[in-house]
């Protein structure tokens, strides 16, 4: 595809301009002027619009792909949908991921008895989310995290758990990406 | 210059040994209000002429190939992100891009649609950075923050692609984290639009200003010769004349099939790379809107469970899939052994990623050609013998992001 | 040897053997499930199948006799097809269950089915249903579901153990590997199933859902629950040893290891003594390496002037190079001392298992350190004449028997080595920590006199091995040593020069199979080529 090669001009300076500094003066202040009185008129009127939101009082509005902080998705019996198959743990850059899987005598046979996650080593990157094989660990919207001791960067299984109502959104966003292979639809997820 | 040499004084004046015992140094850095980034700038200076610089990087040296050597191709892609993190996006296609030469794949249209749109949003993301920070460090704080403005509807792209604003992590080897939103492009257009809006504020304020042109104008000079010699390229090299942009000269992804300008400067001083930039900004809009209509349906990944993990639905209802995915989030990519080399256009120039496999799931080695590195270089020629104050906009023209000059 | 040609490259074959094994000995990548090297050949499986020249149709290279001359493909179009076949086919029934099941990381199923396997499957048909989490014998646990139908189990309970508990129940699509009723698998090799299953049909109880096996380091070395020397790789994650696999040796344990071997790799993890202790005036504490040595030495010391009171029990659990340091020790520190080695004695059987349950006995024999004197010993200690003992390890316990408290009562000192809590620990004057052999490195010597190195496979820290301990005593005692330190390497050197049996060893030598001593005692052990 063509396309050319275009040199920049710069336009000729007047001397007349540049000793009437006031001229730019005025320049900026009839911009700047324009954003003050477009904002002033937003907030008489109720919809501002400027940028800044006065968070906390106001909330961030996310879009649906946005990757807070790594849950685990808890089922309504109160159970975690992980089985410690250990893939997150090793697809994590970090190694913020510990797993002691451990055996239940339940239909399902196998369970996380330890699912700790470091967040201050977590980078947010998704990766966990990626590698799991089952929807048991996903991206949350939850960005609020801070503690006061090192140790409360540590998150446990049950600080981790958060019902699968409560993260719609999230999957609704990743699920768009579960078949895109021009084939027959998948079938009924089976148990594992 | 006449000031130095022993002796030698114009008449009426008092010459360096009469007068100063020795030149003043002077360290700018490595944190400064006026240099973005973390690097050191030695100087000696004698009143506000600059007789010696050194420019020192290192500061934000965080063993990014080293890291890489130590966990799976996959798992470096996060890294990648924070080389140039002004234009993350762009750092995540060059690695990918790479890996996949090793591989010999090539990921289908759709995914290069996508990866051109998302380069260039981060390219704009890099320019306002540049421009807005570079103003702000000679003093003009409404244009920075309009900048800023103008990158948040950026980064509300990367957030409504890939989840991050800055940390995006969306591109992989063999295709995409995913694929576009439900009405991506619309958001898009009217990003565009409204980052466009307020960008002309900032000419509006900046362009034609007198104070922003005495500073621009004429300084931080060096010819093409020498910044061909010491390796310089994007827009520090363009602004010099040389029209060298990979994504006509060797181009990748789409760059081929759309049309757009190269923007090349006439003197190579400060005020071209601005305009320069401020061009690119254009050009790069117009690739995205081209890019858009042309955006055809289809996969975005390599169907290939060598390299990219299969889709999710089928790894909870069918046997292969399942065990592709054990397989290859374990064990990792294993590119067949070799080197490949693989540049892309960043905004700062020709970022190269060269690796080198030993057929295993983890690279030996992967070296990342950082444009930072080399451009930054060239500010001690470039300030040589100027005016303290030319520092600023000459560093902050040649924009050097930490992370990428240091990796 | 016959001369064939595979892929285009001509390769030099045993004359008679069959084609698989010839090329998997030469690194050739064949897929297979149901051969293995020590069973009988079922044929069942269909996966290793090959084009041979002139063969109108593909032959299992399992069942077909190496020919001079034969021209062979493993990469042609049509074998390509036959694997996908048959992995096609295995996946049509199986479960999704690679996140629950241990196998996932050294599944052959996995591994195959990645490199060789179709990409789609074509069936949409629900999967069988089958017994899950059978609870087939004490140590291991079937999944019916999971079982590719290859046979190696049965095969192996039927020609290695000769115990028959395993068989295929039922036929056609209906068949499934089953124990009888009241029959379990029970074996003392039952776990050896779980190794030859290459799906996570059999699994072992011990390792069930314990650990992912892409976090385990692994390091060759040898069990130490017998002085067979069975062969074992050693998993290691989370600073913990997590189980121990069979290695192959065909001059020694062949590709099995006992139950009772494999899981007793416990008391590494457990209980472990890591600092020296001294018990003064009834309270037990913990006091430096340096204040133990000086204080054992100048017990030793003192002991050692008095002829005949000091008695040395070594412990055959420390490697040959120990053993050695602790002779020049004795020889050179404490040349009144008696000494002996405290070996026990238990059932054998006619596979592996040996009554020496000694890691080392036969090291310490070839060293000379076997006197026969541990009853005098016991004597003197009962007498009053022996007034000091030197433990090197806490086998003298179990040997002595329930006189043992009341023996070690009498002594005015007790030195113990001790690696975890264990009675003696409470009556001994000064505690020293010892390691296992999973920390170590060194050679031992098994029954039929083939030395073998164990390495390294835990991390001890600042932890002083038994061989730096005794070396930091002859120090101490005055003794004049050959090395400058206690080096594994150095002292096998030594070893070579000072045994004429071992002249031979040297660490780099031994390789990952061992060798063996100038004679054997003992012939070669386990049933030979399994019938063809």
């Amino acid at each position: 595809m063509p396309g050319r090669v275009v040199t920049v001009e710069r336009r000729p300076r007047p001397r007349a301009m540049d000793s009437l500094g006031a001229l730019a003066i005025l320049r900026g202040l009839a911009v700047t002027s324009r954003h003050f009185f477009r904002n002033l008129w937003g907030f008489l009127r109720g919809r501002p619009t400027i940028f800044t939101i006065n968070y906390p009082e106001e909330a961030q509005q996310f879009a649906p792909a946005f990757r807070g902080m790594p849950v685990l998705v808890e089922m309504p019996d109160g159970k975690e949908r992980c089985v410690a198959c250990g893939l997150c743990e090793w697809a994590c850059p970090v190694d913020c991921i510990t797993i002691y899987p451990a055996e239940t005598h339940d239909e399902v046979e196998r369970y996380p008895r330890v699912f700790d996650i470091d967040m201050s080593r977590c980078m947010f990157c998704g990766l966990c989310e990626e590698s799991c094989p089952e929807e048991a660990i996903v991206m949350s919207d939850r960005v609020a995290i801070a503690s006061t001791h090192w140790r409360g960067n540590v998150w446990h299984k049950q600080d981790l758990l958060v019902p699968v109502g409560d993260l719609e959104k999230r999957l609704g966003s990743i699920r768009r990406g579960y078949d895109t292979r021009a084939s027959e639809p998948a079938v009924e997820r089976e148990s594992a | 210059m006449s000031d130095t040499d022993a002796g030698s004084k114009a008449p009426g004046t008092v010459g360096l040994d009469e007068l100063h015992g020795e030149p003043l140094e002077l360290q700018m850095g490595p944190s400064h209000p006026a240099t973005h980034g973390t690097v050191r700038i030695s100087l000696k200076l004698h009143g506000e002429r600059i007789l010696w610089s050194d420019v020192q990087v290192g500061y934000l040296h965080r063993g990014f190939e080293k890291e890489c050597e130590a966990g799976e191709y996959a798992q470096a892609i996060p890294y990648t992100d924070r080389l140039n993190y002004a234009s993350p996006i762009i750092n995540n296609v060059g690695y990918c891009l790479a890996v996949e030469k090793l591989f010999g794949v090539e990921v289908p249209p759709r995914g290069q649609y996508l990866r051109t749109i998302a380069s260039e949003i981060s390219r704009l993301s890099d320019h306002f950075t540049c421009l807005g920070a570079g103003a702000m460090e000679l003093a003009a704080m409404t244009p920075f923050l309009y900048c800023m403005q103008a990158r948040e509807h950026m980064w509300d792209l990367h957030e409504a692609l890939c989840g991050a604003r800055v940390t995006t992590n969306y591109v992989r080897i063999g295709g995409l984290q995913s694929d576009a939103p439900e009405g991506f492009a619309a958001l898009c257009r009217e990003k565009l639009a409204a980052a466009l809006a307020i960008f002309a504020d900032v000419e509006r304020m900046l362009t034609e200003n007198p104070i922003f042109r005495d500073r621009l104008e004429g300084t931080g000079i060096a010819s093409a010769e020498t910044l061909i010699a010491y390796g310089v390229t994007g827009p520090l090299l363009r602004a010099a004349g040389v029209p060298l942009d990979l994504r006509r000269t060797q181009p990748y992804l789409v760059y081929d099939q759309l049309d757009f300008d190269v923007p090349i400067g006439k003197t190579g001083d400060n005020y071209d790379r601005y305009l320069v930039r401020v061009e690119e900004i254009r050009q790069s809009v117009r690739i995205i809107e081209q890019a858009l209509a042309a955006l055809p349906d289809g996969p975005i990944d390599v169907d290939d469970p060598r390299l990219r993990l299969p889709p999710k639905g089928r790894v909870f209802n069918r046997m292969e899939e399942l065990i592709d995915q054990f397989k290859l989030v374990t064990e990792g990519a294993r590119p067949p052994a070799g080197e490949v080399y693989q540049a892309v256009e960043g905004a700062n120039g020709e970022l190269g990623f060269y690796i080198v496999s030993n057929g295993s799931g983890r690279p030996w080695k992967c070296r990342c050609r950082s444009p930072s590195f080399s451009n930054t270089q060239v500010l001690g020629e470039m300030v040589q013998g100027a005016l303290l104050a030319d520092v600023v906009p000459t560093f902050d023209m040649i924009n050097m992001i930490g992370g990428e000059c240091d990796r | 040897m016959a001369n064939i040609t595979v892929d285009g490259t001509p390769l030099e074959v045993p004359d008679g053997s069959m084609l698989l094994p010839a090329l998997l000995d030469h690194g050739l990548q064949v897929p297979h499930y149901c051969y293995h090297p020590k069973l009988s050949i079922d044929g069942s499986c269909r996966m290793c199948m090959v084009k041979v020249e002139g063969m109108p149709k593909l032959t299992i290279s399992c069942n077909t006799p190496v020919r001079d001359g034969m021209v062979i493909d493993t990469q042609s179009p049509e074998v390509v097809n036959a694997r996908h076949g048959v992995l096609e086919l295995l996946l049509v029934n199986h479960p999704l269950d690679c996140p629950i099941c241990d196998q996932a990381g050294e599944c052959y199923l996995q591994d195959y089915s990645f490199e060789y396997g179709t990409r789609e499957g074509q069936s949409t048909e629900p999967r069988r249903k089958l017994l899950k989490r059978v609870d087939v014998g004490p140590r291991v646990v079937l999944d019916q579901e999971r079982c590719i139908l290859c046979r190696r189990c049965v095969r192996f309970c039927s020609e290695i153990t000769e115990t028959r508990e395993l068989a295929v129940f039922n036929l056609g699509d209906e068949s499934r590997i089953d124990t009888f009723p009241d029959e379990p698998l029970a074996n003392d090799y039952s776990i050896c199933t779980a190794d030859i299953c290459p799906v996570g049909a059999l699994l072992s109880k011990d390792f069930h859902h314990k650990m992912r096996v892409w976090f385990l380091d692994e390091t060759e070395s040898v069990c130490p629950g017998c002085s067979n020397g069975c062969n074992v790789k050693v998993g290691v994650a989370r600073r913990e040893v997590q189980r121990l696999l069979p290695r192959r040796n065909d001059a020694v344990n062949d590709t099995w290891m006992c139950d009772h071997g494999r899981l007793g790799y416990r008391f590494v993890n457990e209980a472990r003594v890591r600092e020296p202790q001294v018990r003064r005036d009834g309270a037990v504490g913990e006091i430096g390496w340096e204040a133990a040595l000086d204080e054992a030495a100048a017990r030793l010391k003192t002991l050692g002037a008095a002829e005949g009171a000091l008695a040395v029990i070594v412990s055959p659990h420390l490697t040959n190079e120990e053993l050695f340091m602790l002779r020049e020790l004795i020889a050179q520190g404490l040349q009144t001392a008696r000494f002996d080695v405290a070996l026990q004695f238990g059932a054998a059987d006619e596979l592996l298992i040996k009554e020496d349950k000694a890691a080392n006995g036969r090291g310490a024999r070839d060293l000379g350190l076997v006197t026969g004197t541990l009853e005098e010993i016991a004597a003197g200690i009962e007498a009053g004449a022996i007034r000091g003992l030197y433990a090197t390890g806490t086998d003298l316990w179990e040997v002595w028997g329930p006189r043992s408290a009341a023996l070690l009562a009498r002594l005015e000192t007790l030195i113990v080595h001790a690696t975890n809590a264990h009675p003696i620990v409470e009556l001994a004057h000064l505690v020293l920590p010892g390691l296992t052999f999973a920390e170590k490195r060194g050679t031992f010597t098994n029954v039929a006199g083939r030395v073998q190195r164990i390495d390294r496979a835990l991390d001890p820290g600042s932890q002083l091995s038994d061989g730096e301990i005794f070396f930091a005593l002859a120090h101490r005692l005055g003794a004049k040593l050959s090395t400058p330190r206690f080096d594994p390497t150095l002292m096998l050197q030594e070893i070579a020069r000072a045994v004429p049996t071992y002249a031979q060893v040297s660490w780099q030598a031994l390789g990952g199979g061992g060798l063996p001593t100038a004679e054997r005692e003992v012939a070669a052990p386990v049933n030979a080529e399994a019938e063809g």
